[in-house]
């Protein structure tokens, strides 16, 4: 689509403005691996198509893993170099909120954007379904979070490894996820 | 009287230049009272808005023959700006080349991100290619295609300008909109989102 520009006629005072979002984007290790404040990717590289394919930012990710990401027009490309491309994720701004942590669609889209292999059912295609448990990729990817967060949790505020996302569950999601 | 059927790409002054007119006496013109209260903006006009264009005066003018005369019409440039911004903030200094009816035209964004630039009446479509360190953006323009604010063609246009998804439907849009705004966010397209987003967008 392209972009409706109004001519302005002599003496006007009105303008047109093209305004591009940014969102953080944190690229980190599963939780399994390293402690909290230690999970992010350094210096990896990394550029931003916009929907056209041109290239309108790239650079390095510093000891946190984050990534001021440009939004062009509600969707951009990120795409993660190593010599060549070795990942490539469609970021699009959604307007709805995140659904709830407490709701089996809420968990599946937190346990993606933490690593986890939660399936491609669901209406995107990427395992978010909002089908509960009994469920056997929901059930495993949750035994497999709690398990990791227990291994960094050594102080003792382990959740239980029952695979049932429960209170103390939905807040280390919360907490890992961001969101 | 004839008279001019608005379609997408038409304002006041791409009309007024087809039919040899200031867009001033066009938009002043008592014929054209109705549309003017209607729609406030000569720039902002909607596909189906009809514009009247007056029989033109005849003007005499004598003058001895066997001699040269000069005589000069008078033709007033069309203008576009448009503001840049980053997460709602300038961007300031950018370089930018404008493509338009073949002309390439090279200037940089002032303090507050904006670039004003004259085009030729008639030119429909542009390209604007940004240059921020190495990458381009490059946007498609489509001159005097912007629908007016009260209707949702406008208010779907605006927000998309302002970097909203609008993909996903106008009402998810609207109540990001009024979210990021403190607005009550009802998803409803009502007076107070119009005047805000209008203020938003710059018209």
């Amino acid at each position: 689509m392209p972009q409706p520009i109004a001519r302005q006629v002599r003496g006007a005072q009105t303008l047109n403005t093209i305004n591009i979002q940014v969102v953080d984007i944190f690229l980190q290790t599963s939780p399994g691996r390293q402690a909290a404040g230690a999970r992010g990717i350094n210096a990896a590289s990394f550029q931003v198509k916009d929907n056209t394919g041109a290239i309108i930012q790239n650079g390095t990710t510093g000891a946190d893993g984050r990534i001021q990401m440009r939004i062009q027009g509600g969707v951009s490309t990120l795409e993660l170099l190593g010599g060549s491309t070795v990942g490539a994720y469609t970021v699009r701004l959604r307007n709805a909120a995140a659904e709830g942590v407490a709701t089996p669609a809420g968990q599946q889209r937190r346990l993606r954007m933490l690593g986890y292999h939660i399936g491609h059912t669901g209406p995107e295609g990427n395992g978010v379904d909002g089908v509960a448990a009994p469920s056997r990729e929901l059930d495993r990817s949750i035994l497999e979070f709690q398990a990791d967060t227990a291994a960094i949790n050594a102080a003792g505020n382990a959740n239980a490894m029952d695979s049932i996302a429960g209170p103390a569950t939905q807040n280390a999601l919360t907490t890992a996820a961001g969101v | 009287m004839p008279m001019h059927s608005v379609q997408q790409g038409d304002c006041l002054s791409s009309i007024a230049a087809q039919h040899g007119f200031l867009w001033k006496t066009l938009w002043d013109h008592p014929s054209n009272a109705e549309l003017k209260q209607l729609r406030k903006d000569p720039g902002v006009l909607y596909p189906g808005d009809v514009v009247n264009v007056p029989d033109k005066d005849v003007k005499e003018e004598s003058r001895p023959t066997d001699a040269r005369h000069k005589f000069k019409k008078t033709e007033e440039p069309t203008r576009i700006k448009i503001r840049l911004l980053l997460d709602d903030k300038p961007r300031v200094g950018l370089k930018y080349e404008l493509q338009v009816s073949g002309q390439k035209i090279t200037g940089s964004t002032d303090g507050a991100g904006v670039l004003e630039e004259n085009i030729p009446p008639g030119a429909r479509e542009g390209v604007l290619v940004v240059t921020e360190g190495t990458s381009n953006y490059i946007y498609q323009l489509a001159f005097g295609s912007l629908d007016p604010i009260d209707t949702d063609d406008g208010v779907r246009q605006r927000l998309a300008s302002l970097g909203f998804d609008v993909d996903e439907g106008l009402p998810g849009a609207v109540q990001s909109f009024q979210t990021k705004e403190g607005l009550q966010a009802t998803g409803t397209i009502d007076d107070a989102l119009r005047t805000r987003l209008k203020a938003k967008f710059g018209q």
